[in-house]
Parts: structure tokens; C-alpha cells; sequence
């Protein structure tokens, strides 16, 4: 499955203003040829998509996205956080 | 699937969701996903109202819309070898200064540098820095 755009809308730019990521910092952390992993979906939990990978300023990021139209490839980042150390560490490890 | 919409509501839960993930001993597993080749991107620049201004100024002059300068813009600035940046970390602004543009052209009233300038908030240069 590809990754071919993103759904940015007042909704989401919001919220990932608050944890300091702007749509640039999201083009530039996919430009940068991140991995890709999915959460397992659990009970009452559905399983998310993370995007893991540098910015250009060497920075590891964490950008949770959701399919929302799987024709155009189509994903809606909803969150994300400088990566933990657990995060950095899966990144690695799939290098 | 077709064109999903997420309700505000879903997207609270699949944020939650994620944060729980997040926290708990979950490994996620590396899905199967690829960029695409083709396309393209919207990348957007944050500027102060006057130098806005003097960009849109200089589109009307030349009867472009204003996107399409800005485009024009940075592809000169990527055909000419790349841009020389400068970090005021005093001033928390970052100058990007390409070859190839007339300042007058780019800018109206030079700022700072001449050529192409843009200032990026604060968080962003700490994040530039940390």
C-alpha cells in the first residue's frame, strides 16, 4: 500500500501545532524516507499507522496517520510526538 | 474503501489510542507501506504580513498568481545549486538566501539579507537546534 498524499484540514493542523509539527515538518519527515508500523489493534483499540523518520534537522519524529482513502493513497495525520527512545530504537532496527 | 471522513469523535479515540499504544509495552509491527514516486507537495511559508504583501505585489505586477511566484521562487533557488541559510539565533529567524533573484524582485524592501527570507517560529528553530 502506498503512501501518496496527506488530509490536512483546520482540524488536525490544530491539534499537531500543539505538539510543535506543522504540514512541512510532516512532508519533510516522509521525504526523508521514514519506516512504517502499525499498531495491533487491541480490545476497544484500533490499530494505528506510525510514521517514524528524520526531519531534515536530524530530528526523529512520530506521526500517527489513519487511511482515509485508500484509492489515492490518501492518509490523515492525526498526531505525533519527537520520537521516544523505544521509537528511535524500531526505526533502527528496520533501517 | 471509499473517501473516509473521520467524525471529530473518532479522531479523539484514535488519538487516545495511539497515546495508549504509545505508553504501553506494544511493538508495533512494520507495516507494509512505500511512498509514492509521483505527485506532489504543498509545502507552505510563513512570512510577516509586509513581505506578503510585497510578494503579492510583485505577482500583480506581473499578472502571476501568487503561488505560482513563489514556485518559480524556490525552483530558481533549487536550479542555482541550493540556497545559502543563515541562522540569527539572536533574532530566532532564518534567512535563506538563493542566488538567481534580483532582491527588489523578491522582496519589494529588503529585510535583513537580500534575496529570498523567511521567518520560522520560534519552536520550530529550537527544534532546528536541539
Amino acid at each position: 500500500m502506498k503512501v501518496s498524499g496527506f488530509e490536512f484540514d483546520e482540524r488536525n493542523l490544530v491539534h499537531l501545532t500543539r505538539h510543535g509539527i506543522d504540514a512541512n515538518l510532516v512532508w519533510d519527515v516522509f521525504l526523508g524516507n521514514p519506516r512504517f508500523f502499525v499498531n495491533p489493534p487491541r480490545e476497544g483499540r484500533s490499530g494505528s499507522h506510525l510514521m517514524i523518520g528524520r526531519s531534515s534537522d536530524g530530528r526523529h519524529w512520530t506521526i500517527v496517520m489513519v487511511l482515509v482513502d485508500d484509492a489515492a493513497a490518501l492518509w490523515r495525520p492525526i498526531t505525533g510526538w519527537p520520537s521516544t527512545v523505544k521509537e528511535v530504537a524500531l526505526w533502527r532496527a528496520n533501517e | 474503501m471509499a473517501r473516509k471522513r473521520m467524525t471529530e469523535a473518532e479522531e479523539r479515540q484514535a488519538i487516545a489510542d495511539a497515546v495508549a499504544a504509545r505508553d504501553d509495552d506494544t511493538i508495533p509491527a512494520r507495516a507494509d507501506l512505500t511512498p509514492g514516486e509521483a505527485g506532489t507537495v504543498v509545502l507552505s511559508v510563513r512570512l510577516p504580513f509586509d513581505q506578503a504583501r510585497a510578494l503579492r505585489a510583485i505577482a500583480a505586477s506581473r499578472r502571476q498568481p501568487l503561488s505560482s511566484l513563489l514556485t518559480d521562487a524556490v525552483q530558481a533557488v533549487i536550479a542555482t545549486g541550493g540556497p545559502q541559510l543563515m541562522v540569527g539565533e539572536g533574532v530566532k529567524r532564518l534567512y535563506v538566501v538563493g542566488a538567481g533573484f534580483d532582491s527588489g524582485e523578491t522582496l519589494g524592501t529588503p529585510v535583513g539579507p537580500p534575496m529570498l527570507s523567511s521567518s520560522i517560529s520560534s519552536n520550530e528553530v529550537e527544534g532546528a537546534t536541539a
